[in-house]
């Protein structure tokens, strides 16, 4: 592979370069710098799904993807911003021993304000998480023993739990969680995040970020401010189930799924009175059959092979009535609710041109409980007041939330001013440009995972193609397709601000 | 002495006809807060059988196991003698014994109002047992099994393949207004939840392959069916009423009480807020409650299952109100001497229990209006609008004389946009499915070969009497089992047999057993024929307008055809040149076929209810691809394993990346 040129703005505008690494984010921005010399560059997140890789042309691996980005701004980031600690926005920054970002100069580090040391509300919700994430790594070790490495139920927990620890750029396996499960602090994210936080505070600094604050102007690129979105200060956003230490329990509370699994099986204890019941073990022994033959008759012992299956009655006792490993199978609902979670804690910025006020959107994996937050959030510019749904509508550039799933984008009218959607954006001026970034790999997305991810789901993907006038980048799709009601001359304004590169795509917005 | 022996000799006492057990009419959280206390325990009657401990009966076993905690608790034996006297144990959340008591007479309130609706024994679900070389054999599954303890999750489900049910249950977090940190909430004290889960085991065991997703109805219309059944046996209880009706002196917003109430329902099944969407709410300023007026386009803009489901919930809701209203408009005016103003003060206590004891009645109308409907809807493909014919249709045959409950479920129907498609009019005629001898007339308008109905009848009729004579409804359930697997087996070769009144049985019936006309996918036997599948045969016994008993049989025959996801493809695999060796795995089936009723003892097809679309029809096998490609329907609808009553909670799902709960799909 040639080294790659560094990617060049125009005189007065932008250019946004979605790298095709995979099902995941990585965004590099340049714009122009104040007074000239070299671009300002700003990049958002650098991860991806491994295995989704392998769908797409251009056969490169993440380190080669890591290496363009580095020539493409010369190793050199004005900023970067990590949008929430998931594996496919973070893992192509960390690998031991030799980090792929190692190299790089970062002057400047974003963060959201979950991450922010000095907020209790922010530490109650990352003590929480660590807390459950030990719990769900138990709980999939008790159920790979015993269903087995290969079920799809535990193949299936692990994608998911993938995603909180990283867990390595290569495929996830039993291993892998299990020298994360040990201390989750060593995880691949949490790594990364440190990385990239401890670059940017050796320099100008590493921020956390809140919704709402006054506007953000790039330090070097000209006029141009950022603004903050979410996510919202809320702890409702990171919806758990359990109650968690410090409320009493050491080790979660022992009635819940996840103080259960942290617990070894003698150790774990029922919510009722102990003359209410007989312990498993015991229940079948000879004694208390004597007295209770109930459990083994109707719950029964035989395993499935010795089990009378010609009968036309379904026999007591029936082995594949059975229900010992099934309280396990919740982790998966735990672990989804954990990921919900954590993709609400995005850090959702919106950037704004400085003499058009055109907007680039980036919306990382905000869903449902973030979008519906923006609807409240003004920021104060002087004496004005800007809100949400303004710079929502000078959007020319979104950033599909969450690969284009179902809850994250919302659908409603441009005249609903209580819940934030899709037709708030590109209005007026904007709609002529409005274009969309989905950073999917559908064919692994349906294929890999078990229920299939549909992303993004196609009411969505065929929303955003009618809005946008076909002006949609797909990670997987080499290049976008004129439609129908589109003239070749408004197609040619698209494409000849375009770039479609195995490896990336690049779009130019004009400051004008 | 002989005479005192005589007189302590045991007189021979009947059977008591019921059992009475004691259990919590809302979830626990309610019990302790004042408003709701008074009438949070009631006293439910369930056919008298006997019961082991666990319970097991005939129908249930709780067998009560708790895998996270590691143990057994040990079964309620509701036959002591101790606990028969005093109605089972007083509801407690910190006995496991009263939790067992609890499912089982829930449970066995929703089977009893199946069975009294279909009139006939619930049967669940078989179990089918694969067998070398691809066959599978049905095995008879005599108990429903309950696990009250089985997960450690804010979830309870239905599960197909262990036919169980499992609740679960989950300390609780700190931020819940009604429960305090730490504290453990059970699934299976919840009356809705039991009732939802059990009708969920009820359905699976009329319709085998009623949960298959085609369209974007079936996943709604399984949980909203659920909930209604849920609901309206709650206001069948008229202890639960008659405290309301009480507080509120029998307030003519009927609406603002009962939906509240109703409401009250959903929060305990979780499914609080897209039932709070669908039947009105409270406005956070004035407290007032104000209910939502029916919206005919609400359904083209609701796309997730759960909020479709409420705005069946609100339709079926609406009608309750307008039955209730229509009953009681009597006794209010009585009260008001026409006046239709109470005086000031608490209203008679006798009114209060003629009011509680209508809205009783008028539940369990409506409750056994939709029940039924369930034998008169397609095999598969259930839409919202076909549930309607069905509850018209069945209506129609089981109570001819109350046209008033008709009307008024076609109004609420309408108002909320639900209709079926291809029908003339919104008339209680045309809704209605077809007779067999209308759809003889029908194809005899297009075809001139067809027979008449005289004819056809007498062909029938022959085989009806052949096979009907000796089944026996009253027996032991695994004979009535057997006999009606024997039917099914017969029937299947009778429309077999090849001659000409099978075939023209199958054009009536929507089926095409012509191997020339179906295309290369439609599944076929050994001789090449088309196959098709009676995949269930039930007798249903109804009150004629007369006042005798009749029994209907219930036919289910479908017919199952490969799809593919590419249209091109399809066209190649469909070609009747394609050679038929060996075959790929499809995409996924198209199935298509109908739900007849036939009455023995005549020989009358009284009904014919077909799915939109035969086996050959590409139009419909076009929609259901659609839908499928949409990311629809990837899951089966009793596929509630990961779906947890907290995200049922959350009007749209705040879920995933993943598609656990990629039904609800937005925009």
């Amino acid at each position: 592979m040639p080294p790659a040129e560094r990617l060049r703005p125009p005189e007065n505008g932008v250019t946004v370069r979605m790298y095709r690494q995979g099902h995941g984010d990585c965004f590099l921005l340049a714009f122009p710098r104040e007074g000239g010399g070299e671009p300002y560059y700003v990049m958002i997140d650098c991860g991806y799904k491994p295995g989704s890789q392998a769908y797409l042309d251009h056969r490169k691996s993440i380190a080669d993807v890591v290496k363009h980005l580095h020539a493409s701004c010369g190793g050199h980031l004005d900023l970067a911003i990590l949008t929430h600690e998931h594996q496919d926005h973070l893992n192509g920054i960390w690998k031991t021993p030799k980090p792929y970002f190692e190299i790089f100069e970062i002057d400047e580090t974003w963060v959201a304000w979950t991450e922010d040391p000095t907020n209790d509300l922010a530490n109650d919700l990352r003590e929480r998480h660590r807390d459950q994430l030990l719990g769900l790594l138990a709980a999939r070790r008790e159920l790979a023993v015993a269903v087995g490495e290969d079920d799809v139920a535990v193949t299936r927990l692990d994608s998911l739990l993938g995603l909180e620890l990283g867990a390595g750029a290569e495929e996830l396996d039993g291993d892998s969680l299990l020298a994360a499960a040990e201390d989750p602090e060593k995880s691949v994210n949490k790594q990364a995040m440190k990385l990239i936080k401890d670059k940017g505070a050796a320099r100008k600094g590493c921020f956390y970020r809140y919704p709402g604050i006054p506007p953000l102007p790039l330090d070097g690129a000209a006029g141009v401010r950022a603004f903050i979105l979410g996510p919202p200060e809320n702890a409702d956003l990171i919806a758990d189930e359990d109650p968690h230490e410090g409320e009493g329990f050491p080790e979660g509370n022992p009635f819940s799924l996840t103080g259960a699994s942290r617990r070894t099986p003698d150790e774990r204890s029922s919510p009722f009175r102990r003359h209410f019941f007989v312990p498993l073990k015991f229940a079948f022994q000879r004694g208390t059959q004597k007295e209770a033959p109930f459990f083994v008759e109707r719950y029964g012992t035989k395993p499935a092979e010795k089990e009378d299956v010609d009968g036309l009655e379904v026999p007591d006792g029936a082995s594949w009535r059975r229900i010992d490993e099934e309280w396990l199978y919740s982790a998966e609902t735990l672990a989804l609710k954990l990921n919900t979670g954590i993709n609400n804690t995005s850090l959702v910025v919106a950037f704004e041109l400085p003499s058009s006020k055109k907007v680039l959107f980036f919306a990382a994996d905000a869903q449902r409980g973030n979008w519906a937050s923006w609807k409240d959030v003004t920021f104060k510019d002087g004496a004005e007041t800007i809100t949400a749904k303004e710079l929502l509508a000078r959007t020319v550039l979104y950033k599909v939330g969450h690969h284009g799933s179902h809850n994250a984008t919302l659908a409603g009218t441009a005249d609903d001013a209580e819940h934030p959607n899709l037709a708030w954006m590109g209005q007026g001026s904007a709609a002529a440009e409005f274009t969309a970034m989905i950073t999917a790999v559908t064919k692994w997305a349906m294929e890999k995972n078990n229920p299939p991810w549909v992303h993004p789901l196609p009411s969505i993907r065929e929303e955003l193609h009618r809005k946008a006038r076909g002006r949609v980048f797909q990670t997987d799709e080499n290049q976008p397709v004129r439609p129908n009601g589109a003239s070749e001359g408004e197609w040619a304004r698209f494409t000849d601000r375009s770039v479609f590169d195995p490896l990336y795509f690049d779009w130019t917005v004009l400051d004008e | 002495m002989a005479l005192t022996r005589r007189y302590l000799e045991p007189a021979r006492v009947p059977e008591p006809v019921v059992r009475r057990l004691r259990v919590f009419a809302f979830d626990p959280s309610l019990a302790t807060r004042i408003a709701t206390a008074s009438f949070n325990e009631i006293t439910v009657a369930i056919p008298w059988e006997e019961l082991d401990p666990g319970p097991i009966g005939e129908y249930i076993e709780v067998v009560d196991v708790d895998p996270a905690s590691g143990v057994f608790y040990y079964p309620v034996d509701l036959d002591h003698p101790h606990l028969l006297a005093r109605d089972g144990l007083p509801p407690s959340e910190s006995n496991p014994r009263f939790h067992q008591q609890m499912v089982y007479a829930v449970a066995m309130t929703t089977i009893q109002h199946f069975e009294r609706a279909l009139g006939r024994t619930a049967l669940w679900a078989d179990r089918r047992v694969r067998r070398p070389r691809g066959k599978y054999d049905r095995q008879f599954v005599r108990r429903l099994r309950i696990y009250p303890h089985a997960l450690r999750d804010r979830n309870a489900y239905y599960s197909p393949s262990k036919k169980a049910l499992l609740f679960g249950y989950f300390p609780v977090a700190s931020k819940d207004e009604d429960n305090t940190p730490g504290t453990i909430v059970f699934a299976c004290l919840s009356h809705d939840i039991i009732a939802h889960e059990t009708t969920h085991a009820l359905l699976d065991g009329v319709h085998p392959r009623f949960n298959e997703a085609t369209n974007r109805d079936v996943h709604a219309f399984h949980e909203a069916f659920a909930d209604i059944v849920a609901l309206f046996q709650h206001f069948t209880y008229p202890a639960v009423l008659e405290s309301q009706i009480r507080r509120t002196r029998g307030d003519l917003d009927s609406e603002s009480l009962l939906g509240q109430l109703a409401q009250q329902f959903g929060r305990a099944t979780g499914r609080g807020a897209a039932l709070r969407d669908a039947l009105g709410s409270r406005d956070e300023e004035t407290q007032k409650w104000t209910p939502r007026a029916p919206d005919p386009h609400a359904l083209e803009s609701t796309l997730g299952a759960h909020e479709r489901g409420a705005i069946l919930v609100a339709a079926v809701f609406r009608a309750f109100l307008l039955i209730y209203r229509t009953r009681t408009a009597d006794l209010f005016r009585i009260a008001t001497q026409g006046t239709g103003t109470l005086p000031e003060g608490e209203i008679h206590p006798d009114l209060t229990a003629r009011l509680a004891q209508e809205a009783a009645r008028s539940a369990d109308r409506v409750l056994q209006m939709c029940i039924r409907a369930i034998d008169y809807c397609p095999p598969v493909h259930i839409t919202f609008g076909s549930f309607l014919r069905g509850v018209i249709t069945a209506d129609l045959d089981f109570s001819p004389e109350d046209r008033e409950s008709r009307i008024v479920f076609i109004e609420s129907f309408r108002e909320w946009g639900i209709y079926p498609d291809g029908i003339s009019s919104m008339g209680v005629d045309a809704l209605a499915w077809p007779t067999g001898e209308e759809r003889i007339k029908e194809l005899a308008a297009d075809r001139s070969d067809t027979r008449e109905p005289e004819e056809l009848q007498g062909n029938l009729s022959e085989f009806v009497r052949q096979e009907s004579s000796q089944w026996n409804l009253e027996s032991d359930r695994l004979a009535v089992w057997e006999n009606l697997a024997q039917l099914r087996g017969a029937l299947h070769s009778w429309l077999l047999s090849g001659d000409s009144f099978g075939r023209d049985y199958a054009r009536i019936f929507g089926l095409e057993i012509d191997p020339v006309e179906a295309p290369s996918t439609v599944s076929r036997d050994q001789n090449g024929r088309p196959a098709f599948e009676v995949h269930a045969v039930r007798p249903t016994i109804r009150r004629t307008a007369r006042g005798m008993t009749s029994t209907d049989l219930v036919i289910e025959i479908t017919q199952r055809r490969a799809g593919y996801y590419d249209e091109a493809e399809q066209k190649k695999m469909d070609d009747p040149a394609r050679s038929r060796g060996k075959r790929d795995r499809p995409d996924f089936y198209y199935r298509a076929g109908a739900t007849i009723l036939v009455d023995p003892t005549t020989s009358e097809v009284r009904r014919v209810i077909r799915t939109p679309g035969t086996i050959v029809d590409t139009t419909e096998l076009d929609q259901v691809r659609g839908y499928l490609r949409s990311g629809g329907g990837l899951r089966n609808a009793f596929d509630g394993g990961a779906q947890s009553l907290r995200d049922r909670d959350y009007g749209a799902r705040e879920e995933p990346f993943a598609l656990l709960h990629q039904l609800e799909d937005q925009l």
